[in-house]
C-alpha cells in the first residue's frame, strides 16, 4: 500500500520585504552581496496578527478547502514547525506544552484526530509525512494532515542586530521568510498519484553545525550555522550516496526513474544549483533540468520551503499530469533523503 | 503484527542535570539489556519536551543519536545502515504517540528496531523548585512481534478543551531579555490534574469496554501528574492498587520519561512475564489522553 499527496494548502503573509531593505536594516551590513549569493529578491514577513499558530491554521484551512476530506474525517494531525510562537506577532510566546496541534485540531473541527507536534529543524514537515506514510502503509491510519506555520523571521530580527563580520554564524537567518503550509496524506488509489518511495536519515555526527536557540546577546530567537561545514560538498553528497544505496538494495537507478523535476531545499539559488551539481557527480548522470524553485520570491521558508514551491509549481501548471518529482529534504542535523512522487490529480 | 518491548533503561541520578545525558544513560542501559547492536536501530524518537538552553533546532534526538553512535555518518560508517531521529512533542502523552508510530513502522517492515527515549530538564539545568517535573530519563527498545496475541493491541486517544489548556509552558520572550536560554514559564490552571484524571479515566473505561478487558487482570502504568493520580485512576477503572505502578512517591512527575520508568519498574519486579497484561494510560496538557493495552 502506498500513500499520496491528496491536497495541499499554503498561507503567505501579505507583507513583502525586499532583501535590499532587509540588508539596509543591518547594524553591520556585510562586505559581500548577499542578494547575489542567495538569489533572494524578497520574502514574506508575518503580518501584525500572524504567529506560528495562525499561519499553520490558515494553511490547514486552505488545504482542507480543496480536499475530499472534511475535518471530522482526519485521523492524525501533525504540526512540524520549527517555531511554535503563539500570542500574536507582538507577544511571541514560544510554546513547548501543549503542542500546537491540540489547539489547531479543535480550531479546524477535528477533535477526533490523534495529534502531536514534531520538531526536526527544516525537515519537520517531511518528518510528519514520513510518519504518516509509514502509518498508512501499515494500515494503522487512513489519512493525516501535516501542517507547519513557520514564523521564522524573529531570527532575522536578532541577526540584523547581532551580525558582526563576514563569517558570522547568523547569516543564514538573513535568508528566511514566513509562511504556512499543509498537506493531506492518504492512501494512494493508483500509481498516477502516489509517493513512490520516501527515505530520510539523520547523520547526527553533524548535529552541532546548526543550532537554533534564544540569543544570549539580546531578546529573541537566533540561529547559528557553521555554513562552511554545513554546506561542504561531503555533507551535500550524503543525499545522492544514500539514494544510490537505496537503488542498489531495491533496484532501479536515477536515469530509469525518469524524473521530470527536482525540488531542493530553498536555501539560496547558488546552493540549490550546487545540490544538483554535486548530486550529479555521485549519480554519474544528469539530474532533471527542471529544478523547481521559489527562492527569489519567498526566500527560505524553513519547514514549508518545499511545499510552498510545490504549491506554486502546481498552480502555475509547471508540473503536468503524470509527471514525477524528486523531492530532496535537507535540514540541520544533518538530515537528508529523497522522496519520489507522481502527481496527476493534485490540484491548486 | 506490531511491536513488542524488548528492553528498557532508566536514568534517575539526581546529580545528572541534562535531559540528553539522562536519555543517553538510559538508552545505553536499554541497548545493553536487549543485546543488540546500536547500528541496527533505525528510528530514534525523543518525546522529551524540556531541554537544555531551550534548543529548538536540531531535534534533541540527534544529540542522543550522536552520543549513542547510531549510524551518525552514512558514508563514513560504510555499513549500509542509516538512522532517523526526531522529537515527538505532546507533553506527557508523547510516549504513547511514539509507541503507536513505532508500532506502525515495525508493522510496515520499515525498520528492525525503534528506540523511544524521554526525559525533561529545566533549560538552565539548575532544576529550580518551581519546575514541576523531575529530571530523569527512560529508554524503551521496540522490535517486531511475531505473535499477534502479544505486543500492543490497539491505541485510543481522546482530547478535550480546558481552561488555559491545563498547563501551558513557553519562553516568554517579552520578559526574558537576553536570558532566554535559561528561562521557561509554566502556568498550571486550577483543576488541571483532576480534569486530566477524569478524561484519562473516561478514555480508559471506554477502551476497557470496547476491548472487553478484565480490569482485575491488568497492571496499570499511567502518567503521574500528582501523588494521587495513579491510585485514583486505578480505582476509577477497576484496577487493583497492588497492580498499579505508583512512581510519584519515589520519583515525582517524571513527565515524558514516565512510561519507560514504569515499565522498567514492573520488569525489575518480575511482573512482565509472558501473558502479563498492561494498560498504559496517559494524560497531558491540552487536555489529551491515550490508552493502549499491551500483552507481554
Amino acid at each position: 500500500m502506498k500513500s499520496r499527496f491528496e491536497s495541499i494548502g499554503v498561507y503567505l503573509p501579505k507583507t513583502i520585504t525586499s532583501m535590499t531593505d532587509r540588508i539596509a536594516s543591518m547594524v553591520n551590513p556585510p562586505p559581500f552581496d548577499l542578494t547575489a549569493i542567495t538569489g533572494i529578491q524578497e520574502v514574506r514577513t508575518a503580518d501584525k496578527d500572524d504567529d506560528s499558530y495562525t499561519m499553520a491554521l490558515a494553511a490547514a484551512r486552505d488545504c482542507l478547502s480543496r480536499s475530499q476530506y472534511k475535518p471530522e474525517d482526519i485521523d492524525v494531525i501533525i504540526i512540524g514547525s520549527i517555531t511554535r510562537f503563539t500570542g500574536g506577532g507582538e507577544v511571541r510566546n514560544y510554546t513547548f506544552e501543549p503542542p500546537l496541534s491540540h489547539s489547531i485540531k479543535f480550531a479546524l473541527g477535528a477533535p477526533q484526530a490523534m495529534h502531536f507536534d514534531v520538531s526536526n529543524a527544516c525537515a519537520g514537515m517531511f518528518t510528519g509525512i514520513l510518519l504518516l506514510d509509514r502509518m498508512i502503509r501499515a494500515g494503522t491510519v487512513r489519512n493525516g494532515l501535516v501542517i507547519s506555520g513557520d514564523f521564522i523571521t524573529p531570527i532575522t530580527e536578532t541577526a540584523v542586530k547581532e551580525i558582526v563580520g563576514a563569517a558570522d554564524p547568523q547569516f543564514g537567518s538573513m535568508t528566511v521568510g514566513d509562511s504556512g503550509a499543509a498537506v493531506i496524506i492518504d492512501r494512494a488509489i493508483d500509481d498516477a498519484d502516489c509517493i513512490n518511495y520516501f527515505e530520510i536519515m539523520s547523520c547526527a555526527e553533524y548535529s552541532h553545525l546548526c543550532l537554533g536557540m534564544p540569543s544570549e546577546k539580546s531578546e529573541g530567537m537566533a540561529l547559528y550555522t557553521i555554513n562552511a561545514e554545513m554546506h561542504k560538498k561531503d555533507r551535500i553528497q550524503l543525499w545522492p550516496r544514500f539514494q544510490l544505496d537505496y537503488y542498489k538494495k531495491n533496484g532501479g537507478d536515477i536515469v530509469s526513474e525518469k524524473f521530470d523535476h527536482i525540488l531542493h531545499h530553498q536555501v539560496g539559488s547558488r546552493a540549490i544549483s550546487n545540490f544538483s551539481k554535486y548530486g550529479s557527480e555521485i549519480f554519474e548522470a544528469e539530474l532533471p533540468k527542471s529544478s523547481l524553485s521559489g527562492v527569489e520570491l519567498y526566500g527560505n521558508t524553513a519547514t514549508t520551503a518545499h511545499m510552498v514551491v510545490l504549491y506554486h509549481a502546481l498552480k502555475d501548471k509547471k508540473i503536468k499530469k503524470g509527471e514525477k518529482v524528486l523531492i530532496v529534504p535537507a535540514a540541520s542535523g544533518v538530515i537528508t533523503g529523497f522522496l519520489s512522487a507522481t502527481f496527476s490529480n493534485l490540484k491548486v | 503484527m506490531g511491536a513488542i518491548i524488548l528492553a528498557t533503561g532508566i536514568s534517575t541520578d539526581k546529580a545528572v542535570k541534562s535531559s540528553v545525558e539522562h536519555a543517553v544513560i538510559a538508552a545505553k542501559q536499554c541497548i545493553a539489556a536487549a543485546q543488540i547492536k546500536a547500528e541496527d536501530i533505525a528510528l530514534i524518537i525523543n518525546n522529551g519536551i524540556y531541554r537544555e538552553r531551550n534548543i529548538v533546532e536540531p531535534a534533541i534526538a540527534l544529540f542522543i543519536q550522536k552520543e549513542l553512535g547510531i549510524n551518525p555518518d552514512f558514508v563514513k560508517d560504510n555499513n549500509g545502515k542509516d538512522a532517523f531521529g526526531l522529537d515527538l512533542m505532546n507533553g506527557g502523552m508523547g510516549a504513547l504517540n511514539a509507541m503507536k508510530v513505532a508500532d506502525s513502522f515495525l508493522q510496515s517492515d520499515s525498520v528492525r528496531y525503534v528506540l523511544i527515549v524521554g526525559g525533561d530538564s529545566h533549560p538552565s539545568n539548575n532544576n529550580p523548585s518551581d519546575f514541576p517535573y523531575t529530571t530523569a530519563g527512560s529508554a524503551m527498545l521496540l522490535g517486531k512481534n511475531v505473535d499477534p496475541k502479544c505486543g500492543f493491541q490497539g491505541f485510543a486517544f481522546k482530547s478535550e478543551k480546558f481552561e488555559g489548556q491545563g498547563r501551558l509552558s513557553y519562553i516568554e520572550f517579552k520578559n526574558v531579555g537576553s536570558d532566554g536560554r535559561n528561562r521557561i514559564t509554566i502556568k498550571t490552571a486550577p483543576g488541571y490534574a483532576p480534569a486530566a484524571l477524569k478524561l484519562a479515566g473516561a478514555t480508559a473505561r471506554s477502551y476497557i469496554a470496547n476491548h472487553k478487558l478484565t480490569p482485575a487482570k491488568l497492571h496499570l502504568i499511567s502518567s503521574q501528574l500528582d501523588s494521587h493520580f495513579a491510585k485514583a485512576l486505578a480505582k476509577d477503572i477497576g484496577v487493583s492498587e497492588a497492580s498499579t505502578v505508583d512512581l510519584f512517591g519515589q520519583y515525582g512527575d517524571t513527565h515524558s520519561a514516565t512510561f519507560g520508568v514504569g515499565y522498567h519498574q514492573l520488569q525489575k519486579k518480575g511482573l512482565t512475564k509472558p501473558g502479563t497484561e498492561i494498560l498504559f494510560v496517559g494524560a497531558a496538557a491540552g487536555l489529551d489522553s491515550g490508552v493502549v493495552h499491551y500483552v507481554c
